[in-house]
């Protein structure tokens, strides 16, 4: 059994072994690769992966289990000679459960990596999905610092494109939103290959932070006049809520309503709920299309009077137009 | 049911309570009123005069209507509603107002005055063969359905066999008893009793406690007329006159403080904030209730000089008047500099921070370029200048509103192309 090491060992060409006379690199070729068509195929990544054998490899080691100091362990102040003497029966138990112990001391006792649990809070929308769960600000934009704004990633996807040159080409597509709370807030889908789920998610968040709109809020609580937009199939009817009624919404429409800084709205999403890009696109248009009270004055002419249940429908006047002209009656 | 042994001082007091009665005919006048002992009080029928129509004038004028500040608070509400924006004219808001006022004058309406029922019972029947039946009382209550709450019959037959009618506080609690109510239950409620009631006055909860009375007891309940003058003193002795102002108790109130001849501290009160057509009303009401023939007031004099001459025929007052002297002073002089009325909003401490904190500022034409707009005091030092929109630049559609989303189908756009390649042509 001469496994030779992947470069450290050199060719021999003196010998008939089938197995000195290639390097480590060429050795592994023969198990690892896969033809171009075969890779068409999808069997990129069904070869065995190349395992660091000189990590195995443990020089000095042997059944007889010798310590020898400065090949397999420590050099002690001054080498004493090391007497060959029999391991005691507890000793070799004590040597068999040394790496067990070790193991579990650092926390990497099973094989498989066990990832760390989330708060339930901290949950996304299912399971330990990176959709729903909050990521944090985005990096900052020039000089600019957005650290009172939170992400969150909205919906991951593994989308297909046919193309002449490789045939299916897979990509990871990931719609994410990010805003302050206060009104600010930015969308965009970003996109990288196969397994770079994270960099489709980063150059999203990248991207959003570059496309900010701003939406005015009624109290910085909820919008201003109840909409209807549309994009696609996907149809929004959105309404006003009084203070402390929450958000009553598609759960990613929660999401995007928690990062613009709305808290209390009711809306009803019909057609198709699923398009959660078309979703975005029919309320942040909606959004945009407000009126705030001061511009319904100047548009209208007339004094906007609020009457609050709270205050028996009291008359109490919001906004007046300032340019135009007043309209008597 | 309660189980009290009855015992003969209950019909002794019955008979003290009468030959007090002919000293002090009204429960509204205290004992320790200086007018308690003077002849003019046992003459005065207390719930007649409350109805006279000049002293109900009186009350109106004293009591106030704060509208805005007062009577339409925000309050709490069971169902969170969302609230109505609605587009006026000046006309449209001034009538919107009126009707508002309107409503405000009926919720103002006085909470009644009456002599509180006599707390004796009177015996219908005895039955000594009946003693011992049970160890407690037997409560009987007429539950007819068209028997009203004053009118029921309820009667106690007595462990030693007596049967009488029930004193006003357990006929009421019966009533309480068999016609609940939310927030009425049998036993009175633990804030009209000290040291609930304190705490409730200390925290300013003055028209709360006595809201809830009112909706508790009857008008005519003995407990009802103690709780009420309790607050009342208290009120007085701690000087918070503008809780009460502008709700439905001051009336009574007032009228309680002139009966008792306890003006002085309200007066003080009106002339510290500058109110002497309030003091003026209060001595009119004064003379009113006591026409004392020592004083003279011609009802078509002014209020000042109605004020100065209750000063100096009551010299012995005015060292506990010094603000009114004060006003006086001011009066005959420039102007009052003594501070207007504020609402006294400490009692909705969690609303006022939140209305002041949503305070908006109306800003229309008129004060756009004066200190009430949004520059306020700088608007004298330098001009208002308004910067509109640059309307080159924005489209037809004001700034940041964003195209409306449009799919067109794939023949759509091939027309759409061809007729761009048609134009260029």
């Amino acid at each position: 059994m001469a496994f030779s090491m992947l470069s450290t060992v050199t060719k021999r060409y003196n010998t008939v072994n089938f197995f000195m006379r290639r390097s480590g690199t060429e050795l592994w070729k023969t198990i690892t690769s896969v033809s171009k068509s075969g890779q068409k195929k999808g069997r990129r990544s069904t070869r065995q992966q190349i395992r660091p054998l000189d990590r195995f490899y443990r020089i000095g080691s042997s059944p007889l289990k010798i310590q020898f100091p400065g090949l397999n362990t420590h050099i002690d102040a001054g080498l004493n000679p090391v007497i060959v003497e029999e391991q005691t029966e507890d000793e070799i138990k004590e040597g068999d459960l040394a790496v067990r112990k070790q193991l579990e001391a650092s926390g990497m006792a099973t094989k498989r990596r066990r990832r760390e649990k989330l708060f339930p809070l901290e949950r996304g929308f299912s399971g330990h999905q990176v959709v729903g769960q909050k990521l944090g600000p985005p990096p900052p934009v020039g000089d600019v610092k957005l650290d009172d704004f939170q992400t969150y990633c909205l919906e991951v996807k593994r989308t297909s494109n046919m193309t002449g040159v490789f045939g299916r080409v897979h990509t990871m597509s990931a719609l994410v939103i990010t805003g302050n709370g206060r009104g600010l807030a930015g969308y965009a889908v970003g996109k990288a290959g196969i397994h770079r789920t994270n960099n489709a998610i980063i150059k999203a968040m990248n991207m959003a932070a570059r496309k900010l709109f701003y939406v005015e809020l009624l109290e910085d609580r909820t919008i201003y006049q109840d909409f209807y937009a549309e994009c696609r199939n996907t149809k929004i009817f959105a309404q006003r809520r009084p203070a402390g009624f929450g958000l009553r919404c598609h759960p990613r429409l929660e999401k995007i309503c928690e990062a613009i800084g709305i808290k209390d709205i009711y809306v009803k999403v019909e057609g198709n709920t699923k398009n959660y890009l078309a979703l975005t696109h029919a309320f942040v248009t909606g959004l945009l299309n407000q009126e705030t009270h001061e511009q319904l004055a100047e548009r209208k002419g007339l004094h906007v009077v609020e009457l609050k249940p709270e205050r028996q429908y009291y008359p109490e006047v919001v906004a007046s137009p300032i340019l135009s002209t007043l309209k008597t009656e | 049911m309660l189980s009290v042994p009855m015992t003969l001082s209950r019909l002794g007091g019955q008979v003290h309570r009468q030959f007090v009665a002919a000293r002090l005919k009204s429960a509204w006048i205290k004992a320790t009123s200086t007018r308690s002992d003077s002849a003019a009080s046992s003459n005065v029928d207390v719930e007649e005069l409350f109805i006279d129509p000049r002293v109900q004038a009186l009350l109106t004028k004293l009591t106030g209507l704060d509208v805005e500040g007062k009577i339409f608070t925000e309050r709490l509400v069971d169902h969170a509603e969302r609230s109505h924006f609605a587009l006026m004219t000046d006309s449209m808001l001034e009538n919107a107002r009126a009707a508002m006022r309107e409503r405000a004058t009926r919720l103002l309406q006085f909470v009644p005055v009456k002599e509180p029922r006599e707390e004796t019972f009177s015996i219908l029947a005895k039955d000594p063969q009946l003693e011992g039946f049970d160890s407690c009382k037997y409560v009987f209550t007429d539950i007819t359905f068209d028997a009203t709450n004053q009118d029921r019959t309820v009667v106690i037959r007595e462990p030693d066999g007596t049967l009488r009618t029930a004193l006003p506080e357990e006929h009421d609690r019966m009533n309480r008893v068999y016609y609940e109510q939310p927030n009425r239950p049998p036993v009175a409620p633990a804030v009209f009793k000290d040291p609930a009631l304190k705490d409730a006055l200390d925290a300013d909860r003055h028209e709360f406690v006595l809201d809830f009375a009112c909706w508790f007891y009857e008008p005519d309940d003995p407990e009802f007329v103690r709780l009420s003058h309790i607050v009342f003193d208290r009120t007085v002795a701690a000087g918070k006159f503008d809780i009460l102002y502008s709700t439905r108790h001051f009336g009574a109130f007032a009228f309680y403080l002139v009966l008792n001849d306890n003006i002085p501290p309200l007066l003080n009160h009106y002339g510290s904030t500058g109110r002497l057509s309030d003091a003026a009303n209060l001595i009119r009401l004064q003379k009113i209730v006591y026409p004392n023939w020592r004083t003279v007031i011609g009802f078509s004099d002014t209020d000042k000089k109605i004020v100065r001459d209750f000063l100096s025929q009551n010299k012995r007052l005015r060292d506990k008047l010094p603000a009114l002297v004060d006003l006086l002073d001011q009066s005959s002089g420039v102007k009052p500099k003594a501070a207007k009325y504020q609402p006294d909003g400490s009692m909705n401490k969690a609303t006022e921070a939140s209305r002041l904190a949503k305070a908006r500022a109306t800003v229309n034409r008129e004060n756009l370029r004066t200190t009430e707009g949004p520059l306020g005091e700088l608007s004298e030092e330098y001009p208002v200048k308004f910067a509109r929109d640059d309307k080159q630049n924005t489209t037809e559609r004001p700034a940041g509103r964003r195209p409306t989303q449009k799919t067109s189908t794939y023949k759509e756009r091939l027309a759409e192309i061809d007729n761009e390649k048609n134009k260029k042509d």
